[in-house]
């Protein structure tokens, strides 16, 4: 063979070569930075194929000589600064968040409740998005929510602001109970974040003016 | 006056009075600024929220047709029932305009397709701040938080349930939360369901006027991908121009050829694929000739060629060519002389055939238009006298240089 013609054999492990660059992890092409802004997952090569067709080489039909693995990569939707990072902390694991308090609250309550859903948070866009998701989650567990919310007086609310945690949610609680904004056959769930400094939720339950924390 | 009432936001500023009573004092000097955002900071913050919302819009449509169709599947309601879709909220952040996206992509998914037998009514009370007085106090609250504001927006629009639809982001997933509320005192929750982008799954990008299930819509698109077919042809319009040595009496004239022929591929990734074309070239008064040529390209950008990006692919043939004309003397193993001068003074003109090699890339646009450049190799004309050289690598020459536009059929 000409001498020449072992240049061809220069290309045939180029498109490996070329894969180093999607290569997620961090190394000489990708920071560590980027590497933490992505979220990846390894599939089956078939699932590969039909999830992302035309993006994964077809199988040859006497096998590869390289060993090779499907992961699909996304990148995350907010970069690590782009939203406060509490904020941030709560959201992306929203769905686990109230996932768990809901199972603990279903399990706990007592049966045939109605529930209702508050949730205490600083900022009132993610609170809101907090009671939609428990609300959701509690649905999803079988039990009947309302989407009612109980309501105290103006007198009420400035005692309460002036009283600890430990005090206002117990006290709101009985106040909520004797007023009747909750009745004997409804409890309501309040998911509150209870320092500002940490990044996970708790639940409470407040039932025939009674509260206790569940989680 | 009666007292004042304030309902869903009672707990929450009771709620942020506790949280601030905790929260640790900031280590911001008294009376520092803070931080201060001029125009082009807003503008590149504005920009990149207009980035993240393009992105968001897709898997959020994606995941209304998923929701809507389960609706036409298995629908809520028995009959045709009215409601009112009272409140749509995006990821927290993003104020892109996203949620007038979303509410018209969900109402086009509602209108057109009956068999969900939702009827959407108009609602501007849902969203609105509005301050409702009775007997038992006053209410300040948004309409979708108030049971009475709902309860007679729903006598005027005749809908009984509204409709909420939470869309947050999860990392790298989206998650559309909807619930639907009857518009009755207790505000009983009758349907809530969550549902997320999997991150192993693009957008389907199904039509809203026909939706199909998620399974459907992937296969279709499987099917308009594999449907490419493996034979394609394409049409060649290329130059070759070749070196002349330093010391050759003869000027060679670049050569245009038009060829056409067939290429196969040997998977739908197109990592391989093979070609053979026929080809003609004409310079009036100068040469003509026809060249046979059998190619074979490896994709060098992926495993798989792109389906939005060009490729790159590398390529190595064979060609056997024949010219006439004055000019192919120059591919003669001998020296111009006298005798070929005058042959081609009493008409016969000159012919040439050899064989080549030749080697080069390709950027090819989606299979359909590329342009190639590659050196060419005449092995059997090493000894050309004429003939120089673009490259020398010592064990081989390459006298000839190329480039081709291509067109796919």
């Amino acid at each position: 063979m000409p001498p020449f013609l072992y240049l061809l054999l220069i290309p045939i492990p180029f498109p490996e070569v070329a894969a180093i660059a999607d290569d997620p992890s961090p190394g000489i092409l990708r920071t560590n930075t980027e590497a933490r802004g992505v979220d990846c997952e390894a599939l089956s090569a078939e699932a590969a194929r039909a999830l992302h067709p035309g993006q994964v080489e077809e199988a040859q039909p006497r096998g590869a000589f390289i060993e090779s693995q499907a992961m699909t990569c996304r990148h995350r939707f907010f970069k690590n600064g782009e939203r406060s990072p509490r904020d941030e902390a709560i959201l992306s694991r929203l769905s686990a968040i109230t996932a768990q308090l809901a199972s603990t609250v279903a399990a706990t309550a007592p049966p045939k409740l109605t529930w209702q859903v508050e949730s205490y948070y600083p900022d009132s866009a993610v609170a809101s998005k907090i009671a939609f998701a428990a609300k959701v989650a509690l649905v999803s567990r079988g039990q009947t929510v309302s989407d009612r919310v109980p309501v105290l007086a103006a007198g009420d609310l400035l005692v309460l602001g002036q009283q600890p945690p430990s005090k206002a949610y117990p006290l709101a609680c009985a106040r909520a109970f004797a007023e009747g904004a909750l009745r004997d056959d409804e409890a309501l769930m309040g998911v509150a974040l209870i320092d500002s400094r940490e990044t996970t939720l708790h639940a409470g339950i407040c039932h025939r003016g009674s509260w206790r924390w569940v989680e | 006056m009666g007292r004042v009432r304030v309902s869903r936001a009672s707990w929450l500023l009771w709620g942020l009075a506790a949280l601030a009573a905790l929260a640790p004092s900031r280590a911001r000097a008294a009376g520092s600024p803070g931080p201060v955002v001029d125009e082009a900071q807003a503008a590149e913050l504005e920009k990149l929220r207009g980035e993240l919302g393009a992105q968001v819009q897709l898997q959020a449509y994606d995941l209304l047709d998923e929701l809507v169709f389960e609706w036409t599947q298995h629908p809520l309601f028995g009959v045709e029932t009215p409601v009112i879709l009272a409140d749509v909220t995006v990821p927290v952040s993003l104020g892109t305009g996203l949620k007038a996206l979303v509410e018209n992509h969900f109402a086009a998914l509602v209108v057109n397709h009956r068999q969900t037998r939702l009827v959407l009514t108009h609602c501007p009370e849902c969203s609105a701040y509005v301050v409702r007085s009775g007997a038992k106090g006053t209410v300040v609250a948004r309409g979708y938080d108030s049971p009475e504001v709902l309860s007679a927006a729903a006598s005027a629009s005749g809908s009984r349930h509204a409709i909420f639809l939470d869309f947050e982001a999860e990392g790298t997933s989206l998650v559309l939360r909807a619930r639907v509320t009857r518009l009755t005192p207790e505000l009983p929750i009758v349907f809530a369901t969550s549902l997320s982008s999997a991150t192993s799954g693009p957008p389907l990008l199904r039509s809203e006027e026909a939706l199909v299930s998620a399974a459907a819509a992937r296969k279709e698109h499987l099917e308009a991908l594999e449907n490419r077919g493996l034979l394609t042809v394409p049409i060649h319009v290329g130059v070759r121009n070749y070196a002349t040595s330093p010391s050759a009496s003869v000027a060679a004239s670049p050569y245009v050829w038009l060829q056409g022929g067939v290429e196969v591929a040997f998977t739908q990734a197109r990592v391989w694929a093979a070609s053979f074309s026929i080809g003609y070239t004409w310079l009036p008064e100068v040469h003509d000739g026809w060249m046979a040529q059998a190619r074979i390209s490896r994709l060098l950008t992926g495993r798989a060629r792109s389906l939005t990006l060009p490729d790159l692919y590398f390529f190595f043939g064979a060609s056997v060519t024949s010219v006439q004309g004055a000019d192919s003397t120059l591919f003669d193993k001998e020296v111009v002389d006298s005798a070929s001068i005058l042959a081609a003074a009493r008409g016969t003109l000159p012919r040439a055939t050899f064989g080549a090699f030749h080697l080069g890339l390709e950027l090819r646009v989606k299979n359909r238009i590329g342009v190639s450049a590659f050196l060419e190799a005449l092995p059997t004309l090493g000894d050309a006298p004429a003939l120089g050289s673009f490259v020398d690598l010592g064990f081989v020459k390459f006298q000839g240089f190329g480039a081709e536009a291509s067109f796919c059929f």
